[in-house]
């Protein structure tokens, strides 16, 4: 049972991911990008954190190294490894004020695009992509009626 | 209460040694020059060959037929073949015409040297990178231009795998490419992301009238393909040494056809 759960969110996370970079192709925008897979992360880390979920997120950093970008084996596995403890911590230890949910995840969006920070028009690209896949998440949120 | 913050922690200690793993998996990518990372993907393939299934009993039924059926079918058949054979001659009437426009327009004086290999994108990654369909079955190589359907170079190949290949464009910030004018100057051509800063490497007769900056075989390019108009940009000789920077012109999108040239 829990090879099945393991192998189904594994299967589930990769094709979030293809989905991502297929509609960022379609987006083509170089000051947007829209990143699902983020905000699954971002809702897998608060709702259902636990160790389970390591293999299918650490797997899906291994398949995105491997197929879908030049970098070395492991660079994409730490930063959704990171990212992931990163949103739990932040939403288990900081105080809470008004906007602590946005404020994590801009926080983390940033980390989630780590390999990319050199990019010239990474400041603008972020700015944007924070506000519309915030707004994604509050969507996602709402229609899974999830208690954040 | 302690219970759940000491799960909370074993949490994060798991999380922290798969991080160390993946650390290990970088170092080890790193020093065995990325074999690993590219051992799959210059292995695996995902064309799917479909056996067509060639049925035999047509023959036997053919033989039951009459001559008279026989004939009318044939008719049939020939009546087609005629009209797809037609069809065929006016679309490549229209090719040529194409070709020709082609010729025209985007400099290249040549057709019949190259192959054109036609390729598409898959997906864009979060470098600003594209995949592209096509890598080493299709014999495309490191370094292999691309070109959109105007005829101009949008980037080249950066790393080719099995059945599809790295392209870097002008969006990605390690793009960097050797050009030369029709006086033989040479120039770098390199992006940041956001704009295309063009350096001079070696003048040696400056003209306004340079028009168009080349890709060159003397860089193991396949070919002169224009890469830069040079009338929609401002630069000038200071110093024996031409700077400049300026906005992409040539913005593809996701259904632009791509062409890698071959030489034949």
């Amino acid at each position: 049972m829990n090879l099945l759960y393991l192998l189904t969110n594994f299967i589930f996370f990769s094709i979030i991911l293809i989905v991502e970079n297929f509609l960022n192709l379609i987006v083509f925008n170089k000051y947007l990008s829209v990143a699902p897979f983020f905000v699954l992360l971002f809702i897998f880390s608060i709702t259902r954190f636990n160790n389970k979920n390591i293999f299918p997120i650490m797997g899906t950093g291994l398949i995105y190294d491997i197929f879908l970008s030049e970098n070395y084996l492991g660079v994409y596995a730490i930063v959704f490894l990171l990212v992931s403890v990163s949103i739990n911590y932040m939403q288990e230890k900081l105080v809470d004020f008004n906007f602590k949910l946005a404020f994590i995840f801009g926080i983390n969006y940033i980390i989630y695009n780590i390999p990319n920070i050199l990019s010239f028009n990474f400041v603008s690209t972020i700015t944007l992509s924070i506000f519309v896949n915030y707004l994604l998440f509050l969507l996602i949120k709402r229609v899974m009626r999830l208690r954040v | 209460m302690l219970e759940a913050q000491s799960k909370s922690k074993r949490s994060y200690v798991l999380y922290v040694l798969f991080i160390f793993l993946s650390s290990l998996l970088i170092l080890v990518d790193y020093f065995s020059n990325k074999e690993i990372s590219s051992y799959i993907p210059k292995s695996l393939t995902f064309e799917f060959n479909l056996n067509v299934f060639e049925s035999t009993y047509i023959d036997s039924f053919n033989s039951l037929l009459t001559s008279r059926a026989e004939l009318v079918s044939e008719n049939i058949r020939l009546e087609q073949e005629v009209k797809s054979l037609r069809a065929l001659e006016i679309e490549n009437n229209s090719l040529k015409e194409k070709i020709e426009s082609f010729e025209n327009i985007s400099l290249i004086k040549n057709f019949n040297n190259s192959n054109f290999i036609e390729t598409s994108l898959i997906i864009k990654n979060s470098s600003n990178e594209f995949l592209i369909s096509g890598g080493t079955n299709q014999n495309f190589q490191n370094g292999d231009l691309v070109l959109d359907d105007t005829g101009y170079v949008v980037g080249y190949l950066r790393e080719v795998f099995y059945s599809y290949s790295i392209l870097e464009t002008f969006l990605s910030q390690n793009f960097k490419i050797q050009l030369l004018d029709k006086y033989n100057n040479e120039y770098l051509l390199s992006s940041d992301g956001n704009q295309l800063s063009l350096s001079s490497i070696n003048i040696l007769t400056f003209n306004t009238d340079i028009d168009f900056l080349y890709t060159d075989i003397s860089y193991n390019h396949s070919g002169k393909f224009p890469v830069v108009d040079t009338r929609s940009i401002n630069f000038q000789l200071v110093n024996n040494q031409i700077n400049s920077s300026f906005n992409f012109s040539n913005i593809f999108t996701f259904n632009t056809q791509l062409f890698i040239p071959k030489s034949k």
